[in-house]
């Protein structure tokens, strides 16, 4: 007689429990390999954007700086293959009124700082019936001041009063006025042997803008500097043309196949200078 | 048969599977979010660059089609909008000018010139740029004689030099070239009279030979100066042996009033005719039949043989010296109008750091 007790069931035979172990094994892994290439694509995605963004950053910056540089004026400081030190305008005024060591200033852009390497290049007039010597004299500024210089011709207060080591001189009304910091940018190594953009002020400690870039020797970051007749420039002066070129490293490798892999990215612009 | 009952033996395939797809729909839309902040970073970077060169067209627009008339009515610190367009590709400027000083009677106003520039779009960038000029206010500089120099003046017989303020008399049926009346001025001022005038001449030369539309070497020897027209019909402006035509009325040349600069000694050997600003830096000799009208700024000496200067002259050198067949005449419509043209007038940007960016 056969019969069931109750609550029995039917047993799983081995070969069921093999196919299930089997079928559930490539389920997993399909699942697990779909899961595994979308989270790649995710990273790799993810530092792709990264560099894109470091090298646009990077690029960003050093045109910008050098787009608005005077060179004849002494702005650029010292120029090499891989690191270049100029002056960076901060902000730019007009002067409404000038006493002893302040001048109140309409300001027109950026700002005027009191720190450590902050000054100022205020125009000067020359003969006032040509401008073949008027110049730019540059001023250490000592303090940001409220006050102290009196009001714009257009009677309202400045907006910005800068207090600047020494006495001025032949500041008029209406004369323009840059505010500056010295800067040094160049690629350094960082803690985590990475090479970075870093831009560092006279004396200071230097500060990462953007990265990871290629090595200086591999073309992360690559300055060329040409005179107007599209020469070499040999001195800072004669520079009127630059063209930057940055590759841009991701910071982790993208692709697993052949080894691990890293992206790069580069970037190119040749930077007409303004004010050459 | 099997016998499931009561659920006791539901399994863990279902919430597998919504645990991976939880977990594969949060990396879709990571890779979906990060991708789409490429994108938009990347379209950012794209308005700023077009605000940026749409605010350099308006710089170069505004400055390259320059209206004097704005900066006439202009007072320090006040400014005026001078311009706006919209480029082709949608994006746009506006310029506005703003005079920074008074200038004086001598001297021209500084302006600054703003151009912001806006990419056209949904949360279009905008970016600003500015050009620092000056207004060379050019007649400061001239002329208080015919002939103004430091040295000695020889007028063979039959010579002419003379301070009457003539008017060309191929201009007199053209009452709009000259309206400012006739005020004579002396024949020659040589000596101390004419230091401080030196004093301003040579940083004249300076400026002019700076913006010089025909650059020639020294010892150059002309031979044949006369207007050139090209294939258009138009005057070919810029060739070494074009300087206008003074002489015709409404002659292609007739407008064409050349900055021309002579690198060193300059000799003139051709006859026609020649109109604008000639600057000598050695010295110049004159010796064919030609006519100059404009303004002759000689650091050499000057030999006019032959031919005819109508308007000024200023010679630093040592000798002037007129020939029996030569004329030089004062002319104030002459000079004003080669210190007139559109080259001269045209604010410049200063010498050193014109142009910035203005950051918001």
């Amino acid at each position: 007689m056969s019969g069931r007790l109750p609550g029995e069931r039917n047993g799983h035979s081995l070969i069921e429990m093999a196919l299930v172990l089997v079928l559930a094994s490539i389920v997993i892994a399909t699942v697990f390999g779909v899961l595994l290439a979308q989270w790649r694509f995710h990273l790799t995605r993810t530092e792709v954007a990264s560099t894109h963004d470091a090298a646009r950053v990077a690029l960003e910056v050093l045109t910008s700086e050098f787009r608005s540089i005077c060179p004849s004026l002494g702005d650029l400081y010292a120029i090499a293959s891989d690191s270049v030190a100029l002056r960076s305008t901060t902000g730019f005024g007009l002067v409404c009124g000038a006493t002893g060591d302040r001048f109140g200033l309409r300001r027109i852009s950026g700002a005027f700082g009191d720190g450590r390497g902050d000054s100022a290049l205020v125009f000067s007039e020359g003969r006032i019936d040509s401008a073949a010597d008027d110049s730019w004299s540059s001023v250490a500024i000592s303090a940001v001041v409220a006050g102290g210089a009196g009001l714009c011709p257009d009677g309202r207060a400045p907006d910005v009063t800068l207090q600047v080591v020494g006495a001025l001189q032949g500041v008029v009304a209406g004369a323009p006025v840059r505010g500056f910091r010295p800067y040094v940018y160049r690629l350094y190594r960082g803690g985590d042997g990475n090479w970075w953009l870093g831009q560092r002020l006279r004396g200071g400690r230097i500060q990462p803008l953007a990265g990871p870039f290629l090595s200086p020797e591999r073309g992360g970051l690559s300055l060329e500097y040409r005179t107007g007749d599209l020469e070499p420039a040999r001195t800072p002066r004669a520079v009127v043309q630059v063209i930057v070129s940055i590759r841009a490293r991701s910071l982790n490798p993208t692709s697993w196949r052949a080894g691990p892999r890293f992206f790069v990215d580069s970037l190119s612009s040749i930077v007409y200078v303004r004010n050459s | 048969m099997s016998d499931l009952q009561g659920g006791a033996d539901r399994g863990i395939a279902m919430i597998s599977a919504v645990l991976a797809l939880v977990l594969l729909g949060a990396l879709v839309s990571g890779s979906l979010f990060v991708s789409a902040r490429q994108a938009r970073n990347g379209t950012a970077d794209a308005q700023v660059a077009s605000a940026f060169y749409a605010a350099e067209a308006g710089l170069a627009a505004s400055f390259g089609w320059w209206d004097s008339q704005p900066a006439v009515e202009l007072r320090p610190w006040r400014s005026v909008e001078i311009g706006s367009a919209a480029l082709a590709s949608g994006d746009s400027y506006h310029a506005r000018l703003t005079q920074l000083d008074d200038g004086g009677a001598e001297s021209g106003a500084r302006y600054l010139l703003v151009s912001s520039g806006r990419a056209h779009g949904p949360g279009g960038g905008r970016r600003r740029v500015a050009l620092l000029l000056r207004d060379p206010r050019p007649e400061r500089w001239c002329c208080g004689a015919a002939l103004t120099t430091a040295g000695v003046v020889q007028v063979a017989d039959g010579g002419l030099l003379r301070g009457i303020d003539l008017e060309p008399i191929e201009w007199l049926d053209f009452p709009g070239l000259c309206q400012v009346p006739a005020s004579n001025r002396p024949g020659v001022v040589t000596g101390e009279e004419g230091n401080n005038v030196f004093g301003e001449a040579e940083h004249a030369f300076r400026e002019l030979a700076a913006r010089s539309d025909v650059e020639l070497d020294g010892g150059a020897l002309l031979n044949d100066i006369a207007p050139v027209i090209d294939s258009d019909g138009a005057c070919a402006r810029g060739l070494p042996a074009n300087w206008g035509e003074p002489r015709v009325v409404g002659h292609p040349c007739f407008d064409y009033l050349p900055v021309v600069h002579a690198a060193g000694d300059l000799t003139i050997a051709s006859a026609g005719s020649g109109q604008g600003v000639l600057l000598v830096q050695g010295d110049l000799e004159i010796t064919g039949d030609f006519d100059f009208y404009g303004l002759l700024i000689v650091l050499g000496n000057l030999r006019v043989a032959r031919g005819r200067i109508l308007g000024a002259a200023l010679a630093s050198g040592g000798v002037v010296r007129v020939g029996s067949g030569a004329e030089l005449s004062y002319s104030s419509c002459a000079v004003r109008r080669a210190l007139r043209t559109a080259k001269l007038v045209l604010p410049h940007p200063l010498a050193q750091f014109s142009w910035l960016e203005i950051l918001e």
